[in-house]
Order: structure tokens, then C-alpha cells, then sequence
């Protein structure tokens, strides 16, 4: 943690020069009218102010501060582990207090955000905080402010450490009820619905069938067998889902509980996906936190679904950029997909967008959070749109 | 009587060693692992650097196990594996993985001959003392399973009948670990019986520029002469099981796998053959440092490719994107070091 040169004074009663005022005119007195008693116990007053201004400057030199924390990702509900730890590296012994900036709205603590303790020479400490996270976002937690000070607490100073801490929380994860994708046209996925096989991915062997062409003799089965026998095949490609939320639609009609639900729906959708073996991508219009990108290209590999997590939770409800401008810029790395597209409900944005997908010959399917008007729609096939809330579990 | 009193210390046997590693002071076992030195520098003039790779593939060896190579293309993967082919000059085959092999192609098929009315077994290439599974990911648990009798066993069942596989048999397989499109992870099963994932790592610029002089006339592969023979490796093997695990080292292996059993983050910790692949690889690991006994160094330094493998993180882990060997690192320093004589 860098600790940072800019040291804040902080008022106490020794600061303020009246009562500087004060004391002097109070000497002067006692000092002309010959009250020794009096003058002994001024200039003891204040030597000691002296002293523990001279005590708090030296105080911050030679203090070292680190903070870490045991995660930086978690679901919301689960709990991490920030930990400030200090040490006193001289003779002089602190008074030091410890205040780290939790929004108590993002996470919930077990103990109050402001800890002090004193600090004897050479003498290390630990202040620990449980968080609870409480729902999705990037958060920016730490900066601890560190206040130091003379035993007395006359002079603190005090100094941010400025490390940035981001906490990501994923949305959360729930079941997800099965539902149909739209298959591709004509040749559809090869070796699963379609009457395209690929003779490359052979799944095992079976006794041969009438009608099956020659091609698919699995030879040297047949000679271990005795018996003529086929190749069954396989899928040579699974799906590859390209998850789009749109979040025009949200902020303009400010639906924020509905935003919410939509994102947990995708990173559900898309960790169910991924279970089963799919390539998953992702593609947003919204402002990411962090200047992040809002596209995630299709792929898996173990760090891709952590990957889109983090996309999902640094999502904001505000948009950038016109989604059909995102596609377009992307589209070279959008070939052969299938598409979710997430949105609020269905208005001539969405419309306009269907007829991009006709034109790319993308299979979409639609999943809004309102279905206003979506039954006035007749220009979406029957079983293309749904509501999310159907299947959410 | 006196110096074997003093000898039998091991801070004056440490200091005793320090005067050139006399294998007469070392203890009770006589043991010569010279030759598994020849081999390291026989595969060091094809593979430059990487010496943790090369000294993890001899205690894969030593340790009569089998190596999972993980890494991006193009690091000396296969080169490794050749090399260590050549040095040992045993029967060498290589497999590429591909989605259509069959378990036949592995273990080899009987043939029906005609003429003789008879079937002829057809041996397959796993009958190797070293096997080259090449991109084992990219074909289908079917076929990767197939593997399985062979590694663990050291033989193959075709058709009923059990064939014993030459001794030594060692396995190396290479995966990449990038991207997973098109490929099937590996099952649980099947990694387990990896003694070893060992990664390559990429070459500094010392090394790569080493690795340009070296290759820019010839392959050196194509001059690499053999210095061991795999009855001396098989001998080895026997040798590098005396080498002496104490109680305290063994109850310091144990409590590291069960520590990874009851760990939050881990959903399966590593199984008793987890346990004795740790313990025979620090025997091996113990072996190449010139010592017949183990120390807990030599566990700690093997725990993660041995262990991370065969872990399995929870669910939420694995979202996270953690990986097993941070879980590792954190049991490690958790769980107190033995103390006292080990040796």
C-alpha cells in the first residue's frame, strides 16, 4: 500500500489560536503581576502542547500500513475478509485509529466502520472486518483513513491510503428451467437433429442399419464383430451462445429491480451453458465499471466464465452505445451462433434488431421482463419470446 | 563406532556432505542414481532451461508414474518427451489424439487371418516403454479411457485376454490449456492416475536466444544417444522405494491430503493414491538431491504437481476463478512443518 505524503491537520483545542491567545496573555499576566505559581503551571501547559504536537508530528514516520483482503470476487451473501494491518516501527509509542469507507447499503459488517487502539514501540496490530456482501456490483472498498496520534490524542494527523480495492459481486446464480433454442435453418446442428452427420465425430458403433450409407461402415468394428457395423456419430460443433443484454430499454423506463433480475438470468444462463459444454460469449451496450470491455468473445477455456461474471457485475443501467453499433464492430467473430437477446420488453428497437438478426441468419431468442405489448407483436415466431421470470427458478 | 555415532546426526551429516557428496557417508542403503543425472544432461542439450521440468520428469520416472505436460504450443512439450525417448533407448511411440480414434487404436485388435482360421492380436502402440499421448483432450472419454488399465495396471484386456506392457511404462501426455473448444477434459479417473501436471513455462530471453543458436544448423534431437537402458531404469525404480520416509514426514504427507479433504474450497480433496504419489515423489525428488531420506522440503516443493490435478474445487471456486494451486499454497502454509529428525 503506498502511503501518501499529504497529511491532514486535524483541529484540537491546542490548534486553535485563541485559546494560543489566551494562554500567552494569561503568561504575560502572571509573568508582570509575579505569580510564579501561575507562570509554572502556563508554560507547563503549554510545554506539554509542545511536546505532544512534537510527539504527533514524529508519530506518522516509520508506521506501516498494509490492508489486503482474502477474496475479491464473491457471490452476494457471502462474506470477506479485510484486514488493515499496522506496525509501529520506532520508539515512540501511537494512539492510531483505523476507518475504512464500507457503504453499509453494499455490504454489512460485524463490526462499526471507525476502530483506534494504542501502539507500544515495535508493536503490530490487525483490525479485521467480516463484510457481507449484499448484492451486485463493483465496489470500491478500503482507502482506509488512518488517523495517528500522541497518547493523549491532542495532534492527530491524519493520512489516506489510497490503494484502490475493488470487490466484485457476481449476480447470483439460480436454476434454470430447460427451454427450446431456435435451430439453425436447413442443415441445422450436424449430427444431432439435422440430416447432416459429420462422419468425423463418431460417438460409438451399432449393427448396421438399412439405408445407411456405406460411408458410415465402421470397417474394423465389422471385422471384430463378425458383423457389419456403423459408425454413430456425433456433434462435430456444440451451440455457441452469444448472450446480448440490452439495456436501453431499462434505463429508459428506470427499471431497476427488473435489471437486476435480468442480469442474474444471464450469468445463470450463462453458467448453465457452459456446465453443458457450450461456448459462451457475451455483448452489452452498458457502461462497464472500470472501462471495461462489454464484449466477451466466445470461447471456453477456465478463466472465461469468471470472465463474463465480472462483466455482468461491473454492469451499470446506463448505455453507452447503440447495441446494433456493438454487433457491427464485433461482427466477424459472430459466425455460426446462436443468440439470446435480453431486453425489457419489446418496442421498434428491439423489431429493428430482429431484422439485423434475419439479415446475419442468427437464430435468437428473446427474453424480456415485461410482456406489455408483446402480444400485439405478430412478427415474432411463436415460442421466440419469453418472459424471464418463466424460467427462473 | 564414533563416526557412525555422528553420522547418524543429521546436522554433522549434512556438514559431512558438504565435502562432496560421498554416497559411503549417506547411511545405511547404498544408492546410485548417477545415471538419472546422464539422462537430465542428455535431454538438457535438446531442451534449454526448463531444469524443474526436466528433474520433475525423472522423479515422474524414478517414481514409476506418468506425466500430464500442460501448456500453450510450442514450448518443447513434444520435445521433452522425445528426448527423454531417446535417451533411455526404449521402444517409443507416439499417439495423436484425435476425435475419431478408437480404444482399439490404442491397445491394439485382434486381426482375423483367413488362411490360418485363426485371430492374430495386433499389438496397439501402447506396448512402448515410452507412450506420447499427443493432444490426449482432443479425443473422446471413450478412447481416453482406454488408457486407464494400462497406466495403472501395466497391461491391456483385448477380447478377454490380458497382455503385460514392457517395464518401465510411462505415459506422457500434453494437453493445452487455453482453450477448451472442441476438446473433452480429461475425467477425474484419468487424471488421477497422472503422477505429475507439470507446465513448461516460456523460455527468458537468455534461454531463447540459446535455444536459436542451438536449433539453426540441425536438430539435436537427431544426434541424441541414449545413456540408460530401461532394465537400469526399472532397477532404479526398485532403488528409489528404500529410500526412507520417517514417521514424522509421512504423517506430514498425510495431513496435507487430508487437510485438502476438508478444505472450504474444495469440493474432492486427493485420494490415498493422491497420498502415495506424493510420498513416492519425494522419495524420487530425494533421490536426484543425493540423499536417502526425505525431507518435508521435498514434499513441499512436490505438493502442487502431484496434488493440484487431482483437487476438484467447489463450484463457486471455480467461478471465482481460483485455482487449486492457491488452495495449495494456503494448506501449505497452514499446517505446521515436522520438526526434530526427519531423516
Amino acid at each position: 500500500m503506498s502511503d501518501q505524503n499529504p497529511q491532514i491537520y486535524v483541529t484540537s483545542i491546542y490548534t486553535e489560536p485563541f485559546i494560543l491567545l489566551i494562554s500567552l496573555v494569561f503568561l504575560f499576566i502572571a509573568l508582570l503581576t509575579g505569580q510564579s505559581q501561575m507562570t509554572i503551571l502556563i508554560l507547563l501547559v503549554v510545554g506539554m502542547a509542545t511536546l505532544t504536537k512534537l510527539w504527533s508530528r514524529f508519530a506518522l514516520s516509520r508506521m506501516h500500513i498494509a490492508s489486503s483482503m482474502d477474496k475479491k470476487k464473491v457471490f452476494p451473501g457471502e462474506s470477506l475478509k479485510l484486514e488493515v494491518a499496522v506496525r509501529n516501527r520506532k520508539w515512540l509509542p501511537v494512539w492510531i485509529q483505523v476507518n475504512v469507507l464500507i457503504d453499509m447499503a453494499d455490504f454489512t459488517s460485524d463490526m462499526p466502520a471507525c476502530e483506534n487502539t494504542f501502539l507500544l514501540w515495535f508493536q503490530k496490530t490487525r483490525f479485521v472486518w467480516h463484510l457481507k456482501s449484499v448484492k451486485r456490483g463493483c465496489f470500491n472498498i478500503g482507502c482506509p483513513g488512518i488517523t495517528i496520534s500522541d497518547l493523549f490524542g491532542f495532534f492527530p494527523r491524519q493520512k489516506l491510503c489510497r490503494d484502490s480495492m475493488d470487490v466484485i459481486v457476481y449476480p447470483k446464480i439460480r436454476s434454470v428451467r430447460p427451454f427450446s433454442m431456435p435451430e439453425h435453418n436447413f442443415f441445422g446442428v450436424p449430427g444431432a437433429k439435422s440430416p447432416v452427420q459429420d462422419p468425423v465425430y463418431v460417438l460409438g458403433t451399432r449393427e448396421y442399419q438399412n439405408f445407411t450409407p456405406v460411408k458410415l461402415i465402421h470397417w474394423k468394428a465389422s471385422a471384430r464383430y463378425g458383423k457389419l457395423q456403423e459408425k454413430v456419430c456425433e456433434p462435430s460443433v456444440r451451440e455457441k451462445i452469444l448472450i446480448v443484454v440490452d439495456v436501453d430499454l431499462f434505463s429508459r423506463h428506470k427499471a431497476e429491480q427488473d435489471f437486476e433480475q435480468m442480469l442474474e438470468a444471464a450469468a445463470s444462463m450463462a453458467v448453465d451453458f457452459e456446465r453443458r459444454g457450450n461456448a459462451v460469449g457475451f455483448m452489452t451496450n452498458a457502461l462497464i465499471k472500470g472501462g471495461k470491455p462489454g464484449f466477451i468473445p466466445l470461447s471456453r477455456n477456465r478463466q472465461h466464465m469468471p470472465q463474463i461474471l465480472e462483466t455482468i457485475a461491473r454492469m451499470e443501467m446506463r448505455p453507452v452505445s447503440r447495441l446494433s453499433d456493438v454487433f457491427h464492430q464485433h461482427i466477424r467473430a459472430l459466425w455460426g451462433i446462436n443468440c439470446i437477446f435480453c431486453s425489457h420488453s419489446i418496442d421498434s428497437s428491439i423489431i429493428k434488431m430482429k431484422s439485423f438478426y434475419a439479415h446475419k441468419r442468427i437464430p435468437v431468442k428473446y427474453f424480456v421482463s415485461t410482456t406489455g405489448d408483446m402480444k400485439k407483436q405478430t412478427d415474432f415466431a411463436p415460442g421466440t419470446v419469453q418472459q424471464i421470470d418463466s424460467i427462473c427458478l | 563406532m564414533v563416526f557412525l555415532f555422528f553420522m547418524e546426526v543429521p546436522a554433522y551429516r549434512a556438514w559431512f556432505d558438504c565435502f562432496g557428496n560421498l554416497s559411503f557417508f549417506k547411511g545405511a542403503v547404498d544408492l546410485d542414481f548417477s545415471i538419472c543425472f546422464k539422462i537430465m544432461e542428455n535431454i538438457s542439450r535438446v531442451i534449454i532451461g526448463k531444469k524443474t521440468a526436466i528433474e520433475l520428469m525423472l522423479v515422474a520416472i524414478l517414481a514409476d508414474g506418468h506425466v500430464l505436460l500442460e501448456d500453450v504450443p510450442g514450448l518443447g512439450k513434444t520435445l521433452l518427451a522425445r528426448s527423454l525417448a531417446a535417451s533411455i533407448n526404449g521402444t517409443y511411440k507416439r499417439i495423436q489424439f484425435t476425435p475419431d480414434l478408437l480404444p482399439s487404436d490404442i491397445t491394439g485388435f485382434n486381426i482375423y487371418l483367413p488362411h490360418e482360421g485363426r485371430f492374430k492380436f495386433r499389438k496397439g502402440p501402447v506396448m512402448a516403454n515410452v507412450l506420447l499421448a499427443d493432444e490426449i483432450n482432443r479425443t473422446v472419454p471413450r478412447t481416453q479411457s482406454s488408457l486407464l488399465e494400462s497406466m495403472e495396471e501395466r497391461q491391456v484386456t483385448v477380447d478377454g485376454e490380458t497382455f503385460l506392457l514392457p517395464v518401465p511404462f510411462f505415459v506422457i501426455a500434453t494437453q493445452n490449456p487455453v482453450e477448451l473448444e472442441g476438446t473433452f477434459p480429461l475425467p477425474e479417473a484419468q487424471l488421477d492416475r497422472f503422477l505429475l501436471k507439470i507446465s513448461m513455462g516460456y523460455p527468458d530471453k537468455q534461454e531463447e536466444m540459446n535455444i536459436l543458436k542451438r536449433f539453426q544448423t540441425r536438430d539435436p534431437l537427431s544426434t541424441l544417444a541414449h545413456v540408460a537402458t530401461p532394465e537400469q531404469l526399472s532397477r532404479l525404480q526398485q532403488d528409489c522405494r528404500k529410500i526412507t520416509v520417517s514417521e514424522p514426514v509421512r504423517e506430514y504427507i498425510t495431513t496435507l491430503v487430508q487437510a485438502t479433504r476438508h478444505h472450504k474450497m474444495i469440493k474432492f480433496g486427493a485420494s490415498p493414491r493422491g497420498s502415495m504419489a506424493l510420498m513416492r515423489s519425494a522419495q524420487a525428488l530425494a533421490a536426484l538431491d543425493k540423499r536417502d531420506f526425505v525431507l518435508p522440503d521435498d514434499v513441499k516443493s512436490l505438493i502442487r504437481p502431484v496434488l493440484a490435478h487431482r483437487l476438484i474445487l467447489n463450484e463457486n471456486e471455480r467461478l471465482r476463478g481460483e485455482n487449486p494451486e492457491r488452495v495449495l499454497k494456503e494448506i501449505l502454509d497452514q499446517t505446521p512443518v515436522p520438526a526434530g529428525d526427519v531423516g
